[in-house]
């Protein structure tokens, strides 16, 4: 008689796993905080710039105040070369942009004046371009526009 | 009677719930908040060509870039480093006393201003004749103004001096010229603004003016508290920026 039993297998235990759900639940409610919901997928390319004054316009979407507009090249090479807007979810040009700020002003009920219109815009895009999309607001008195711009720190140089 | 037991409920498949919803939420949503800079454009108006007012030169503050990226601040060549230093300087130069003839001259806006101003409008207002609504809402857009100033000269206590109302930051573009540059004129332009903002709300309310800002887009309560002196602010130190045409558009 020993008093050591050696050879013998012993059964490992089993892991407890009733905190499983707990932690997926605390990961699950803080990407549900962190994140905001993608309505629309984009068409078109856009690599925001930086800026350090840029405001949070949350705010706005969550009182339904804004509406967003991309502009940047077509992602698919066969849509062309040209920098064009995304209006929803169709590809659009600054002639076409005061008809669909009407159209989503009725939509929403409210004067076209109170909606601000973001301009998601790619870095690269050419100052004309957003020139004639803003005259474009302006002539459907479209008069709030916001830039797009991620917050950080500018480079200067 | 003996107690049945209530059999436990196999919470096993829990996690595995939870996991689909967690999946669920990281293919719809993104990381990337929504932030950008507001501009408020102008109205776009008829103008006849003996109506254009010429503006003096000390009021104006140009800035011009091109499309190679290069810069230039009243036809003076400078780096995107200088903009914030310049503007401050455009609006600081003369707020406490009149000392350089080429930066925008700052009056004194007192009650008796105000009042005269406003019964000079409604005088005007009331013999406007038929069809002259645009000239109508324009003049009460400015006597609102007014209003603001009187109020603002309430809650200081004292007449306060003001910048020329004409007095504005220019940016001039030309059609090739990247938006990134664009973007950050403007940001470089903003906070310088926003820096003065800050000190004139910390030196008479105790806090910044981007807190204040930040809190009342948040906040519905913040946003009553902090109305009127945000308002105040933004009359002593007002933002006044005007995108121009494309320098080579025709």
């Amino acid at each position: 008689m020993s008093k050591f039993r050696k050879g013998e297998k012993r059964a490992q235990p089993a892991i407890n796993t009733s905190a499983l759900p707990d932690i997926v639940f605390m990961l699950l409610f803080f990407f549900m905080v962190a994140t905001t919901s993608k309505d629309i997928d984009p068409i078109v390319k856009v690599k925001r710039p930086k800026s350090s004054e840029a405001i949070d316009l949350t705010p706005f979407k969550q009182r339904n105040e804004i509406d967003f507009v991309f502009v940047g090249l077509p992602l698919k090479e066969s849509m062309g070369d040209q920098v064009r807007l995304q209006l929803d979810g169709q590809f659009g040009d600054p002639e076409n942009i005061g008809g669909w700020k009407k159209l989503k002003a009725e939509d929403r009920g409210k004067a076209i004046e109170t909606v601000i219109t973001c301009l998601k815009t790619d870095a690269e895009v050419n100052y004309g371009y957003i020139y004639d999309v803003k005259e474009a607001l302006r002539d459907v008195k479209a008069l709030q526009v916001a830039y797009g711009a991620e917050l950080g720190k500018i480079k200067l140089d | 009677m003996a107690k049945r037991e209530i059999p436990e409920i196999n919470a096993g498949s829990m996690a595995d719930i939870a996991f689909l919803l967690l999946i669920f939420f990281l293919v719809t949503t993104t990381m990337d908040k929504d932030t950008g800079i507001l501009r408020q454009m102008s109205v776009k108006i008829e103008i006849q060509p003996d109506q254009i007012v010429d503006v003096a030169k000390r009021n104006l503050m140009k800035i011009q870039a091109n499309a190679q990226g290069q810069l230039m601040i009243r036809k003076d060549i400078a780096q995107l480093s200088d903009v914030r230093e310049k503007v401050r300087e455009f609006y600081l130069a003369n707020m406490l006393d009149e000392v350089n003839p080429e930066m925008p001259r700052y009056k004194l806006v007192t009650k008796y201003f105000c009042d005269s101003n406003i019964t000079e409008i409604d005088k005007y207002i009331a013999g406007l004749g038929e069809g002259m609504e645009a000239y109508e809402d324009f003049k009460l857009a400015e006597r609102k103004e007014y209003e603001k100033r009187l109020r603002v000269i309430q809650t200081l206590g004292k007449p306060f001096r003001e910048i020329e109302q004409v007095a504005a930051v220019q940016i001039e573009l030309q059609t090739r010229t990247e938006y990134e540059l664009l973007v950050s004129i403007l940001n470089e332009v903003k906070a310088a603004i926003n820096d003065l903002r800050d000190e004139k709300a910390n030196e008479l309310f105790g806090i910044s003016y981007r807190v204040m800002v930040q809190q009342s887009t948040t906040n519905p309560d913040k946003e009553a508290e902090y109305a009127d002196w945000i308002e105040l602010i933004e009359i002593l130190i007002p933002e006044r920026i005007v995108e121009l045409k494309p320098a080579d558009k025709q």
